[in-house]
């Protein structure tokens, strides 16, 4: 069956795909790349319906720590499954590229996994009786690509597929909760301050009407700074469609004035925030385009940091990543040390929504080295958590456990508040592994 | 394993002879499928081991060992990925493996160990491993003495003997009517796994062969003659010889520890020895380990012509006894694929599996090839970095292989070494247009 809805070479390569698999007497190992996991998932079940006259057999190792896929089959495919006459059964391996990422010695630490998969390229091939089919992220491949040459080049059966559907990274109302940082309500008596500033820019209005030429730079300077602090109180009051109004009026006096570049961008990236609130995407999109037009550098940071946002409510995962990460460069270069720390952890978190988790650990093993090297044991301590929880989300608890149990050793006696909830989270995770582990048990008829 | 009718044609055949995974029955490689490249190789790579080992060719026929002598070699085999080593050390097996010649014994280095947790003392135990079952499978009249003094100097340990029996279910007991030396044997079956991990027993006999390493060897050594003995006695044989394939697959360290920081361990071994090692790995030792192992033979690639030269129709004789030409390619479409190979016939496979593919089967037209070759380019394109492509733009006469970005150019296929000089892969031409 044709694959629908998708870009025509990707058609084409389903097409492929399926002359390559149909009714073969001779197993083989096919990679299949997409980058999002509900994609994945609906690309295996048209495999299985398009590929009928074989059973089919799912695998997630993602709970398990993989150094050697073989042995990991070995150990944890049904025996039905391993022992099965040639070419019954079609495989299906998802969670690999979570074993890229390994905890030992107290440290996160890249893994041999593709050293090994290179070496056992031949008993991969040859030694199991089914389609082995290996589902993963362009990470994950490019790493296979350079690091196990060998057994790349032994697969012929290669093929990536985008996601044509923008799923949400991250729920919105929570993303634009981080950007405001208090509550609207707090604000019910910017009124009085807002109605006073209007006031005053209107009699700065009636003077420009009146004004002589010369003195016409002065007042309307004053109108901008004016309008600046307006768009201010509007905004923390939650009236967001007159800030953005009122901001814009702003910028284009700027503009006039010919102010210093950095207030213009600094107020295009206001009304870049302002259209987020208000979930117009492209307009804010457009706003902090302009922004980068006038900002140095140092501030282009932030504006890379903000698209982010966009893009990550428009539900384009991609380049909202690549935005995240050249804010982080551009960070690092600037030496902004605080920021550094945070973007990392907003671009783990970014990771760990879409349950890339490996990428995930990436981000945050360099975190940890940034923040080991610049003292911030308060961001290590959330560092050390979000690992946890990375581990939690992957069903390897003990690891989990350990970072956890990291994370305490870096609190003061005095952080009793926090102390108690990393112990509810340990409390929990143990239940957790408990449940799991009495699940396993049932499923494999276990006492 | 499946037996074909060749040359294939059937679609369905097509796209698995063409995999360059495939393994056709050894009997039908050799009588159909098999490209004696030797003609078109620019060095006469075989006949540079086959002197070495002191076997001399002449016609049709293989001479025999002419002479045994106490002058043991290790050959130290290269060559590009694909270019044929496997294929050539098996070759190299099957042929030598005869009364006349040697007992050859062949070491897989992916079949017996595990990547992640190889150490550079395994080579040793599993050499052991291996004699000790060729003198199980052939049946050779060995003393077994060494076998057993071995056993006894590296497995007989109250901790080893216990975490064999309750991890991994063996029993190395020398009661009944086993000896000491049939517990390799039983050692054998288990020992994969146990180097696998992290346990008592791999790192008790791991720190053992590290401390005493040339008393190992030196054991080793009797175990040699031993077995060298007990292989003329049975007429299997004038001599030993090992083959290790796949171990250019290792960490580079391991071969850092074998052939520049200790070369005097795998030159104590009384045998003659065949390994391989990549080829970014044998350019930097010969820069690093000098004349420590003076013979170090590389398979080269086989330098293409125009289509109709004798190197390019060898190479579309390695697809045409396959599959049937006519039925999948129109006219000049396996040309093209050949060119595109560079000499490597795994990239020969590669692509003209792909291409079969991108036709369903149905006779492949040139649009159809062009549009593999781009694809393959693109994919090889995305191996390279800044410090490749640098040192590309710096003109193909100007690489270097002391350059470690070259090195890697060269691991990847990315530049391709003929006798002599460097060429850029066929596939990448497109996206570097001013080399």
């Amino acid at each position: 069956m044709a694959l629908t809805g998708v870009p025509d070479d990707e058609a084409t390569a389903w097409e492929e795909l399926l002359f390559t698999l149909h009714d073969r007497d001779h197993p083989t190992v096919v990679f299949m790349e997409c980058d999002s996991l509900p994609r994945q998932t609906e690309l295996e079940t048209q495999l299985q319906q398009d590929l009928p006259e074989y059973q089919h057999h799912r695998i997630d190792l993602t709970p398990y720590p993989v150094t050697s896929l073989l042995r990991a089959l070995a150990e944890r495919l049904p025996h039905d499954v391993r022992h099965s006459p040639r070419v019954r059964y079609v495989v299906h391996i998802h969670g690999l590229e979570n074993s890229l990422i390994v905890t030992e010695d107290g440290e996160l630490k890249h893994s041999l996994l593709t050293a090994q998969l290179n070496l056992e390229r031949e008993l991969l091939f040859r030694n199991v009786p089914y389609i082995l089919v290996v589902w993963s992220d362009g990470v994950f491949f490019r790493k296979l690509q350079r690091e196990a040459p060998d057994l790349w080049d032994w697969v012929t059966v290669k093929h990536r597929f985008s996601d044509p559907v923008a799923r949400p990274i991250i729920d919105p109302t929570l993303l634009l909760a981080s950007l405001q940082p208090a509550s609207i309500a707090e604000h019910a008596s910017n009124n009085n301050r807002i109605w006073e500033l209007k006031k005053e820019s209107k009699k700065v209005d009636r003077e420009l009407r009146s004004a002589q030429l010369k003195k016409a730079p002065r007042l309307l300077k004053r109108k901008v700074n004016l309008l600046i602090s307006l768009t201010t109180e509007l905004k923390e009051a939650g009236r967001y469609k007159e800030a953005e109004n009122i901001g814009r009026e702003a910028i284009r006096l700027q503009e006039k004035l010919e102010a210093e570049p950095e207030q213009i961008g600094h107020g295009w990236l206001v009304m870049g925030i302002l259209c987020l609130y208000q979930q117009h995407l492209a307009d804010a999109l457009q706003a902090f385009e302009q922004g980068k037009k006038y900002l140095n550098d140092t501030s282009q940071g932030n504006t890379h940091y903000l698209i982010n946002y966009a893009y990550s409510l428009k539900g384009e995962w991609e380049p909202a990543i690549s935005s995240l990460q050249t804010a982080l460069l551009l960070y690092q270069e600037n030496g902004k040390a605080d920021e550094v720390s945070e973007t990392l952890d907003v671009l783990g978190l970014s990771y760990s929504v879409q349950n890339q988790h490996h990428m995930a650990l990436e981000t945050y093993r360099e975190a940890i080295r940034w923040q080991k090297a610049h003292n911030y044991t308060r961001d290590l301590f959330k560092t050390y958590q979000q690992v946890a929880k990375v581990y939690t989300a992957q069903e390897r608890y003990p690891e989990a456990f350990y970072w956890y149990q990291q994370a305490l050793t870096l609190l003061p006696e005095s952080a009793q508040a926090q102390r108690e909830e990393t112990q509810e989270r340990i409390a929990h995770l143990q239940a957790q592994a408990a449940e799991n582990s009495a699940e396993a048990d049932r499923l494999s008829g276990a006492p | 394993m499946s037996l074909y009718s060749y040359p294939v044609v059937s679609k369905q055949q097509a796209r698995i002879v063409t995999q360059p995974d495939f393994e056709p029955d050894p009997d039908q490689f050799t009588e159909h499928l098999y490209v004696n490249l030797d003609e078109v190789r620019p060095e006469d790579f075989r006949q540079d081991v086959l002197f070495t080992l002191g076997i001399e060719e002449g016609g049709d026929a293989l001479g025999t060992l002419a002479e045994v002598t106490n002058d043991y070699t290790t050959i130290i085999v290269s060559g590009h990925r694909g270019c044929g080593k496997t294929t050539e050390l098996r070759r190299l097996h099957r042929q030598l493996d005869d009364p006349t010649r040697y007992c050859s014994v062949f070491l897989s280095i992916e079949e017996e160990m595990e990547y992640g947790s190889f150490q550079p003392e395994d080579l040793f135990v599993w050499m052991i491993i291996k004699l000790a079952q060729t003198v199980e499978e052939r049946r050779l009249p060995t003393s077994r003495a060494a076998l057993e003094q071995l056993a006894r100097q590296l497995l007989t340990d109250k901790v080893i003997e216990e975490e064999m029996r309750q991890s991994f279910e063996t029993e190395l007991s020398a009661e009944g009517e086993s000896g000491f030396d049939f517990w390799w044997v039983k050692f054998a079956a288990k020992a994969k796994a146990v180097f696998a991990g992290t346990n008592q027993t791999s790192t008790k006999i791991r720190e053992n062969v590290r401390r005493n390493t040339l008393a190992v060897i030196d054991q080793i050594n009797r175990l040699l003659i031993d077995v060298r003995g007990a292989v003329e006695k049975a007429q299997q044989g004038r001599d030993l010889l090992l083959i290790v394939d796949g171990s250019e697959k290792l960490k580079f360290e391991a071969y850092e520890y074998l052939f520049v920081q200790n070369p005097h361990l795998l030159k104590a071994l009384q045998v003659n020895l065949l390994i391989a090692v990549p080829i970014s790995s044998f350019y930097l030792m010969r820069s690093l380990a000098g004349n420590d192992f003076p013979n170090q033979l590389l398979v080269p690639m086989i330098r293409l012509g125009e289509p109709g030269t004798a190197a390019n129709e060898c190479f579309k004789e390695i697809v045409r006894k396959r599959i049937d030409e006519p039925t999948f390619f129109e006219a000049d479409v396996l040309d093209a694929c050949v060119l595109q190979s560079g000499g490597c016939a795994r990239q020969l496979l590669r692509i003209v599996h792909q291409v079969i593919i991108k036709a369903r089967g149905n006779r492949a037209t040139l649009a159809q090839a062009d549009a593999v070759f781009h694809a393959l380019g693109s994919e090889l394109r995305q191996v390279l970095d800044e410090r490749h492509v640098a040192a590309l733009h710096g003109g193909l006469d100007k690489l270097e292989l002391g350059n470690e970005a070259v090195r890697d150019m060269l691991l990847r296929l990315v530049v391709l070494k003929y006798n002599g000089h460097l060429q850029l892969n066929p596939l990448l031409r497109p996206f570097f247009l001013e080399l």
